[in-house]
């Protein structure tokens, strides 16, 4: 990715804001800076510390997600005596994590694609042009970033009983794009704007179509993009808990997070640790691989809207 | 510093020529069709239910079946008397200000160290993982790591001979405190990430000068990452105020599930899911409605009071 | 720009897009369903339970529901809604869009049918179970139902479990006990104070959950001054009734097991069910809690448990109130098949498969015909010998939740954890509640 965008600055007079090259380059202090004082010692130590820290928190859910029941507090630290690897099909099968972990899927997939599809499409010409209205409309959805997610509850409540929507994930589809979108928005048309404008200039004087431009020159550009809006907002839907605690109340359509609250509920009654661990394994374990994959676009998605 | 100049940028377009450019015109023809959709649905299904909520709030309503009951600003003064909202208030606020001085003293940390140690995208990629995580998990997770009775603080603290720093960490003295800890914890990482995507974009020329001047690590940091880091910092601060406010499902699990969380711990979204929907009771959809405008109005005062402070001079560079 | 295809970093982004798009794709019928798993005009019937998929009373449901889909030719769509079921019923009501029958505490149900949502259900008492002669009123003892009526005075529920809440112990770990459980409050005491000088831990309790901590007050308040006395007190906008020397008394004999160190290390901060488990396992002697105490202890218990129980020993001038706390079934108001629910219920009541509740999930039926449990034989004695009954921590936590919450709640945590005397208590609970009805009066 680094050399394509080195590619791109020539034909722009600012520098990408993001991307590989920039970063090393940047940010590496000279090899000479490097002088092992105290102060600096016991600093690295602290962050190596921490970075340990979390490392043993996952190690000991992994490590408890395998145990006999009573081996989880017994031993916590401890390797399992037996690798109780049918904790993951008590888990399965025992509290409709199956069903959730689908549901999951679906909804966040849905979610997260047509919110960056329609983000995308409104990102496109709001970052081309520099009207009033424009900016007018940038700003409105910008609004919405800081607008707590509980204000929004009780009236969409109302609204979707109305529609006939509550407890369905459809209703809940609807919302997540809604609430998801001021982001979206933000940060696609702060990307967009990042890019290059002749290629479309090129393509409107061959005569293409304003969608056309859009879905064959801009779209390709935009991928990195684009993948990020995508990555952070299945991220978000995958753990948002509160509407769907409010919304679903039918344990067929119960979302990932649901299934393991209720799960977590009924451990009080029949203590089974190890499989409520291995539940919550196959909360995490998804996004861990998400992000061991595409870790890097979601990191830097992040914080490409607080850094521009 | 362009980059950071970016969202007020106005050049973008600046090489498409005249307004009569094709570009130009068919830019302004796409305009609707594809603002629209976005626009319809943040609308409808966000814009229209926030303000809905303003509504709602002048009414004492328990949900359908129910005759909505004009009350004005009654239960906006009701709040004002309410202990319990008080608490949850004041909790907010504490949430929004220990959790975030820890996450920012924290985060400024890293990105002194971290940029200058081996490996630093592994520990970078290991600091922020926990954001990825549902905090319902996280709060479970933690639940059982600082149960007193047999959690693996205790637990761990007997085995390593240290028994005698035992704590009964979820008791009424200390499970705030550790609500407060566990959310930094779990908070910390997306807002290094972010410090350090600031900081990564200071021209290494800097510190070089400094180096050859001898710097410390501390003069460094004083002299050219934190004056540099201030713009991203102060957008990272609103962005923290954001979270702050609505964050719920983590204390929500923190302490169990099946009852209600303990009253000592609840913030305002913990309160306004116990009035509107976590109760036995009758839900008080009104009062719950207008909690939540409270709490838009005080992210709203908040983050302009924010921005004027942290706002200044913009360093160039 | 066709160059930039080198990049692996599209190619996975590429990836990632189409998977993600045709998880949509697939998605697309099922996130849209209408269909909203509530109850619809027809033939079916629509129930749901406050029991969790995998727990012994829903297999229990299950399979009464089978036979009733079989038998009758109704298909039932039940839900397994978990303990929240009632605040998802009183939302779904929101909407119109509610299930047909549920079952739920019948606190919950009684403040769910004072806001409209459930129906008097008069008509299923009058019912005939199947294969019985005789009807639904026969079989349900009618005193367990009476606090349970309303405006109409009809009963809002039909019961299907009895529950109390007692002091527990292990009869074969405490044989002394067994064989003579303490009568009065003294002996108790002293029974208290020699486990303790054994180094023993009397008690265990998960502090982390306010109304568990409640029990102990709350026993010892009703016991001791009859039922419905809390209920009144909180219901005094003055907040004088606390100033009651019984309530001082009651709350003073709670103080006393708190600073004689009784509990045991770290209650305060216990999260359900560490110290429950503990308790199985033989580590403390007693636990206070409702007779579903004895489940789920299989795993942890103590080699050779047997589970036994006595009510909270009465100090002088106490009443013999014991709390008799119903799980049963609604109907709601708005159902559109509450003919068949009510055919359900009716079903359900038959010996057998109510028995299923006692056999199968241990707990105590309405119904006196069925065999109580093994581990629940002292739990029906004691409903037996009751001089009165009383509601489920004298339905405050439904019918008054946000003082309940807000007002009981805190002060009982502070004295439970030793945190203020029996006094303070008094007086933060007398001036909190008169503060609480000024506003919300």
């Amino acid at each position: 990715m680094a050399v394509q965008f080195a590619d791109q600055r020539t034909s722009e007079p600012r520098p990408r804001p993001r991307g590989g090259t920039g970063r090393l380059r940047r940010g590496t202090p000279a090899p000479l800076a490097r002088r092992r004082t105290p102060l600096r010692m016991l600093g690295m130590a602290a962050v190596w510390l921490w970075v340990l820290f979390n490392l043993a928190i996952f190690v000991w859910m992994l490590l408890s997600s395998l145990k006999s029941d009573g081996e989880v507090f017994a031993d916590p630290w401890g390797l399992p005596n037996v690798w109780r690897f049918d904790n993951y099909v008590r888990a399965w099968e025992g509290s409709d994590l199956g069903t959730a972990t689908l549901n999951s899927v679906f909804l966040v997939a849905a979610a997260s694609v047509f919110t960056v599809a329609i983000g995308a499409l409104a990102a496109y010409p709001l970052s081309r042009l520099q009207s009033r209205s424009s900016n007018v409309t940038l700003m409105y959805f910008v609004l919405g970033m800081g607008v707590p997610l509980q204000s929004i509850v009780v009236p969409a409540y109302i609204a979707m009983a109305g529609l006939n929507m509550t407890n369905t994930l459809g209703g809940l589809f609807l919302l997540y794009v809604g609430f998801s979108l001021p982001f979206t928005v933000f940060l696609l048309t702060g990307f967009f704007r990042t890019l290059p404008t002749r290629l479309e200039e090129a393509a409107a004087l061959d005569g293409c179509s304003a969608f056309r431009t859009f879905r064959s020159v801009m779209l390709p550009l935009a991928r990195p993009g684009i993948v990020t809006a995508l990555l952070l907002n299945v991220v978000s839907l995958w753990n948002e808990t509160l509407l769907a605690l409010i919304f679903i109340i039918d344990d067929g359509r119960q979302t990932l997070a649901l299934a393991i609250l209720g799960f977590y509920g009924t451990m009080l009654y029949n203590s089974a640790w190890g499989a409520l661990f291995a539940g919550v394994c196959i909360v995490v374990l998804p996004m861990l691989l998400l992000y061991l994959w595409l870790g890097k676009n979601i990191m830097d998605g992040m914080t490409l809207g607080a850094t521009k | 510093m362009t980059d950071l100049k970016h969202s007020s940028a106005s050049s973008a377009t600046s090489g498409a020529g005249g307004a009569t450019s094709p570009l130009d015109a068919q830019r302004r023809r796409l305009r609707l069709p594809f603002i629209l959709p976005a626009v319809i649905f943040y609308t409808v299904f966000f814009v229209a239910p926030s303000l809905a909520s303003f509504v709602i709030s002048l009414y004492r309503w328990r949900g359908a079946g129910d005759e909505p009951e004009w009350l004005g600003l009654g239960n906006f003064l009701r709040l004002f008397n309410d202990d319990i909202f008080r608490g949850a208030f004041v909790n907010t606020l504490i949430v929004l200000l220990v959790v975030g001085a820890i996450i920012f003293a924290l985060g400024f940390f890293f990105t002194a160290f971290v940029a200058e140690m081996r490996g630093k995208h592994l520990l970078r990629a290991l600091i922020f993982f926990p954001s990825l995580v549902n905090p319902v998990v996280l709060a479970i997770a933690w639940g059982f790591i600082l149960d007193p009775t047999r959690g693996a603080l205790n637990t761990t603290l007997e085995a390593i001979g240290l028994g005698n720093l035992k704590q009964v960490w979820l008791g009424p003295q200390l499970i705030f405190p550790m609500i407060l800890l566990t959310m930094a914890w779990m908070t910390v990482g997306l807002f290094t990430v972010i410090l350090m995507a600031g900081a990564d974009r200071i021209p290494v020329s800097l510190y070089e000068d400094c180096d050859l001047a001898g710097a410390s690590i501390g003069q460094r940091f004083r002299m050219v990452t934190l004056p540099l880091l201030w713009e991203v910092a102060a957008v990272a601060a609103v962005l923290w105020v954001i979270t702050a406010v609505k964050a719920f499902e983590f204390i929500y699990a923190f302490a169990g599930v099946g009852t209600a969380p303990p009253r000592s711990t609840w913030t305002a979204s913990v309160y306004v899911y116990m009035q509107g929907f976590g109760s036995q009771g009758l839900p008080e959809l009104g009062r719950a409605s207008a909690m939540s405008v409270v709490m838009l109005i005080v992210v709203g005062v908040l983050v302009v009071v924010l921005r004027r402070l942290m706002s200044r001079q913009k360093v160039e560079f | 720009m066709y160059s930039f295809k080198a990049s692996t970093g599209r190619r996975r982004a590429s990836i990632a897009g189409v998977a993600l798009a045709t998880a949509a794709l697939l998605s697309g019928c099922a996130v849209f369903q209408g269909d909203s798993g509530a109850s619809t005009d027809g033939d079916g019937l629509v129930f749901w339970s406050m029991w969790e998929r995998g727990e012994p009373q829903s297999e229990v449901l299950q399979g009464a529901i089978d036979e009733f889909e079989e038998e009758e030719g109704i298909t039932v769509k039940v839900q397994w809604a978990g303990r929240d079921v009632g605040t998802r019923v009183q939302t779904a009501t929101n909407t119109g869009d509610v299930p047909d029958l549920v079952d739920d505490a019948v606190e919950v149900l009684l403040a769910g049918a004072e806001a409209g949502v459930y129906q008097g259900l008069a008509s299923v008492y009058e019912r005939e179970i199947p294969g019985e002669d005789q009807t639904v009123a026969d079989v349900i003892p009618a005193e367990y139902v009476e606090p349970y009526i309303n405006d109409d005075g009809e009963p809002i529920v039909v019961p299907h479990s009895v529950t109390t809440t007692s002091i527990w112990y292990d009869g074969n770990k405490l044989p002394g006990v067994a064989e003579a459980p303490p009568a009065t409050w003294d002996e108790f005491l002293a029974l208290v104070a020699e486990a303790k000088a054994a180094g023993q831990t009397p008690f265990a309790a998960d502090g982390t959950i306010p109304d568990y901590n409640a029990y102990w007050l709350g026993q010892m308040v009703l016991r001791q001054m009859g039922p419905g006395w809390l209920n009144d007190a909180a219901h005094d906008e003055t907040g004088e009734a606390f100033k009651d020397p019984e309530f001082l008394a009651a709350a003073e004999r709670l103080q006393q097991l708190v600073d004689a160190g009784y509990f045991m290390e770290g209650y305060q901060g216990s999260k359900l069910p560490a110290q429950e488990q503990a308790w199985a396992a033989g580590d403390a002697d007693y636990l206070m809690m409702g007779s579903w105490a004895p489940l789920g202890k299989e795993e942890v218990a103590r080699e050779g448990a047997s589970w036994r129980t006595f009510p909270l020993p009465l100090a002088d001038g106490g009443v013999n109130s014991v709390e008799a706390n119903l799980l049963g079934f609604g109907i709601p108001t708005d159902a559109k098949n509450s003919e068949n629910a009510e055919k359900f219920i009716a079903f359900f009541m038959e010996k057998d498969r109510i028995g299923g509740i006692s056999s199968e999930a241990n707990q105590l039926t309405p119904r006196a015909d069925v065999e109580p449990p093994a581990d629940l034989v002292d739990v029906a004695a004691m409903l037996e010998s009751a001089e009165s009954a009383h509601r489920y921590l004298d339905g405050l936590p439904s019918e008054l939740p946000d003082w309940w919450t807000g007002v009981f709640l805190p002060a009982d945590d502070k004295l439970f954890f030793g945190e203020i005397t029996a006094e303070q208590f008094v007086d933060q609970l007398s001036q909190e509640s008169a503060e609480f009805w000024k506003n919300n009066g």
